[in-house]
């Protein structure tokens, strides 16, 4: 129901730049540049904190930026209040109007531009099929249930078509299963109407879920930009390896263009002397010899349902973390035991420095 | 959108001094030396207050109001916190016509309220008037007020200590009196410092009940009728005072807790 | 604790409301309908109470009626305005200026009535000022003594009757619907009108009958501000029990009072259950 992505020209649909939020010296939002294309269904990840609520408000209107300028389709709309921007929000608690009935509600934005009541009436009797909300025209907002008055928020605001759709935490408020059924809605409907949509949230398997493009977010700064594997495969920062998903970071240094890990193990790594982090996903690491291998004594064994974690020290004292699909297979680790676990270079990552 | 800001800031103040105005003039005007309420103020004394206690009439108002405010909060403080305690327990079927039926005599014109209450006294009991009719009279309007806070507290009260108490050893009467009542007394005085300062506040039922003799607010009235004595601002002020000094003290109780 | 102990426990305020103002009312009725002769009451059955409240106060109570309306209106617009601010434009302050008008309903009735008598007066503030400032010669005796003037005295004792069940209705009303609203291309005026005063509906209601029967029922203020053209029914019928002991004709004139006013109450709710359905 937002126009369909027809304009496929190089310009992308939301050009932040150089945008930034100050509250009285605080800095909420450090100036920084993104841009959204058409068609992309966007996620904002990020700890509480770290702006992204702020940076959503601002491409919504409700927050007035210190610096910096935001265009959407070509057009400066900075200065101009929610009301004139081509942008629709469903809020955090979806601020639905309890005094009217489903069918009011949706149909608000419609009433307000004095379109004849028919034209409403079929309007909002599409986006209720949307939702798959079918029927539940009359009912009242006190008589739905959580998901439902979620779906309510969302036709209201898709049936205004516009050019972005903006999500503040849409899903927060919902139990685990509710959760993958409404995200798997969300998926069908931006496929089926090809909006652009920008979402955000803190929850990283959310981001995975829904997203083909996730800017990571951390004190005000993007961190990363970039598809769910690019962001899960290779984190270019510390604080991105460590938010999504959990994974091992190692400390070693580089000499003579070769790393060698405190805990141990060396290969060769071209690039400047000093201080480097290994990062590897504890997928990646496996019981027995690998392309980088390093000794470790197992700690914990933990049955996670679809996979063991076996959780391991190592000599340096830092802890390595692995993975192994096969649950049977519990019985071959045996806690208090020293065994070789490795990796192969291509799942592992460098970080210089200690950042 | 700065505009429209200054817009409400204006309201707002508007609103406030219009509110407060007028009595802030009245205090200010009670230690002016000059006449009633206007300048040239005169220099500031305290002269009209001294003048005021000097004055047998207004000691002895000054008395009788403290008796009947005093007896006010009390009784109403008892009936109203019964009350309130059955109501937390009542079905919402009952509870909102019960509740409504405590609250009539504030929702009627308070003339028609002391009316009836003189019909009643005089014609149908075949008594005098005096001070019980009046005690009696304001704690008819002052129970709802007692009702509603301590109901307000009560819901808000989780019975999860209570049960706790209960569990370990306590029986029902030392669970309220050492886990229930600690928690809600702040409430409990807060509804009856708010229904001192109705009691002092009130001239209506007063004028019509009391016989002879008088409350603070019926004296200040017999000044008004008579003679035109700047020391009404005392009386005022102090009236005025006593009975704000009340319920800020009130507010802070109920609101603590909250 | 058993329903039992419950009745116990609201006999006692609920036989003070019975015995001294329903049980009263109910004789208060009856009495309307007697009659006096030489000073004593005769119990007796006539409507002649009632014809006299009719044709010689019918006007005034008409008068009265109107002055409650004005007066309600007033305060629930002045009120909400007000209420409107401290909720959403005042952010932290909003709570303290709510805690400013309760305190001062309890600044004393007749103090506030005096003040307004001491201000209005011919040697009052307002006259002192407008004299100072050049707009009048010599002081303006229609600033007391007047309607407007019961009004207005009537309006500052009444407006926190109006500011705090409305904040209360108003803290109901969540931002984010306000928001939402805003988002989806309403003004701040169709914001208004269609979201936050659809919601607060019940406590609009509630407070206008307060101040109105409050207002209507009022004798002192048009007493010692009124004047005669101020005049409100209220004072007649304290007249009637107080000096001239005429208890079925200020019976009469109470009823007719208050039925009066449960009209007006009535007329509106029908009002605004008319405007719900346009």
């Amino acid at each position: 129901m937002p126009e369909r992505a027809t304009d496929k020209t190089a310009r992308p649909l939301v050009e932040l730049r150089n945008l930034a939020k100050a509250y009285g010296g605080v800095a909420a939002v450090k100036p920084l540049d993104l841009d959204v294309a058409y068609g992309d269904f966007c996620a904002i990840l990020g700890p509480s904190g770290c702006g992204k609520s702020t940076l959503l408000r601002m491409i919504a209107g409700f927050v007035e930026p210190t610096e910096g300028r935001i265009m959407i389709d070509g057009v400066d709309v900075t200065g101009l209040g929610p009301e004139q921007r081509p942008t629709n929000m469903v809020f955090q608690g979806y601020g639905l109007f309890p005094h009217l009935s489903v069918t009011a509600n949706v149909g608000f934005g419609l009433a307000l531009k004095k379109m004849p009541r028919p034209e409403i009436a079929t309007r909002v009797t599409e986006a209720l099929r949307l939702v798959r909300l079918d029927g539940f025209g009359d009912r009242t907002i006190d008589r739905l249930s959580g998901g439902q008055q979620q779906r309510v928020a969302l036709a209201r605001a898709l049936i205004m078509r516009p050019k972005v759709l903006l999500l503040d935490e849409p899903l927060a408020a919902l139990d685990l299963k509710l959760r993958h059924a409404m995200q798997e809605e969300l998926r069908r409907i931006h496929a089926e109407i090809g909006g652009t949509f920008i979402f955000v949230t803190h929850d990283q398997t959310e981001a995975f879920a829904l997203a083909s493009r996730i800017v990571v977010m951390n004190e005000g700064r993007i961190e990363q930009i970039g598809a769910p594997q690019d962001i899960y495969l290779d984190p270019r920062s510390l604080f991105v390896a460590d938010f999504v998903g959990e994974t091992n970071v190692l400390s070693g240094t580089r000499q003579n263009g070769s790393v060698r890990l405190a805990a141990g193990a060396s290969f060769i790594a071209p690039g400047a002397e000093g201080v480097v982090r290994a990062i590897i996903r504890p997928e990646a690491v496996r019981q027995g010899a690998g392309e980088v291998t390093v000794q470790a004594q197992i700690t914990d064994v933990v049955f996670l349902g679809n996979a063991l974690k076996i959780v391991a020290r190592l000599s340096s004292g830092e802890t390595l973390s692995a993975r192994d699909p096969d649950v049977r297979r519990h019985a071959r680790y045996v806690l208090g035991s020293t065994e070789s676990f490795g990796w192969s270079l291509a799942d592992q990552r460098l970080l210089e420095g200690a950042q | 959108m700065k505009g429209r800001e200054y817009a409400w800031l204006a309201v707002m103040a508007l609103c406030l001094v219009f509110m407060v105005g007028p009595l802030a003039l009245v205090v200010l005007f009670s230690f002016g030396s000059n006449t009633l309420i206007g300048f040239p103020m005169g220099g500031l004394t305290l002269g009209w207050y001294g003048k005021l206690m000097a004055d047998e009439g207004f000691r002895d108002a000054a008395r009788i109001s403290l008796v009947v405010a005093t007896s006010v909060s009390i009784l109403s403080t008892i009936t109203g916190t019964l009350a309130a305690f059955a109501l937390g327990r009542t079905q919402p079927k009952w509870q909102r016509p019960i509740l409504a039926a405590i609250s009539v005599p504030v929702l009627l014109p308070p003339l028609v309220v002391a009316i009836a209450i003189v019909v009643l006294v005089v014609r149908g009991l075949g008594l005098r008037l005096g001070l019980p009719v009046v005690i009696l009279g304001h704690v008819l309007v002052t129970q709802p007020f007692v009702t509603l806070i301590v109901m307000a507290r009560l819901a808000s009260f989780g019975t999860a200590s209570v049960e706790a108490a209960r569990d370990l050893g306590a029986t029902r009467w030392q669970a309220f009196r050492l886990v229930t009542l600690p928690q809600i007394s702040s409430a409990i005085i807060g509804a009856a410092l708010i229904s001192a300062a109705i009691s002092l506040d009130d001239f209506i039922i007063a004028s019509f009940t009391i016989g002879g003799g008088n409350t603070l607010s019926t004296f200040v009235w017999g000044k008004l009728r008579t003679t035109l004595d700047p020391s009404i601002n005392a009386i005022a002020t102090i009236l005025l005072l006593s009975t704000i000094g009340m319920s800020v003290l009130a507010l802070r109780l109920t609101r603590y807790r909250e | 604790m058993t329903p039992r102990r419950d009745v116990w426990f609201l006999a006692p305020s609920l036989a003070i409301v019975a015995v001294m103002l329903l049980a009263p009312m109910g004789l208060l009725l009856i009495i309307s309908f007697w009659s006096v002769r030489s000073f004593k009451l005769q119990p007796d059955f006539t409507l002649g109470a009632w014809e006299r409240f009719f044709v010689n106060y019918g006007g005034l109570t008409l008068y009265t009626l109107l002055i409650g309306i004005v007066t309600a209106l007033l305060c629930v617009t002045i009120g909400l305005a007000f209420a409107y601010a401290a909720r959403f434009k005042a952010g932290r302050y909003g709570d303290a200026l709510v805690m400013v008008t309760m305190i001062t309903l309890f600044g004393g009735y007749l103090v506030k009535i005096y003040a307004w008598k001491s201000i209005l007066g011919a040697d009052g503030l307002f006259n002192q000022a407008l004299m100072k400032l050049g707009i009048l010669d010599a002081p303006a005796p229609w600033l007391l003594y007047s309607r407007g003037a019961v009004v207005l005295t009537l309006m500052h004792f009444l407006l926190p009757f109006a500011i705090l069940p409305l904040y209360a209705a108003l803290r109901n009303v969540s931002v984010v619907t306000l928001e939402a609203a805003r988002d989806l291309g309403a003004t701040p005026t169709q914001t208004f009108w269609r979201v936050v005063v659809p919601q607060c509906r019940a406590g609009l209601f509630a407070a206008f009958a307060f101040i109105f029967l409050l207002a209507a029922g009022d004798y002192v203020t048009p007493l010692l501000i009124g004047g005669t053209s101020g005049s409100m029914l209220g004072q007649f019928i304290a007249l009637e029990f107080s000096t001239r002991f005429n208890w079925p004709a200020g019976a009469a004139m109470s009823f007719g009072l208050l039925g009066a006013s449960l009209l007006v109450l009535a007329a509106g709710r029908l009002l605004i259950a008319r405007r719900e359905r346009a």
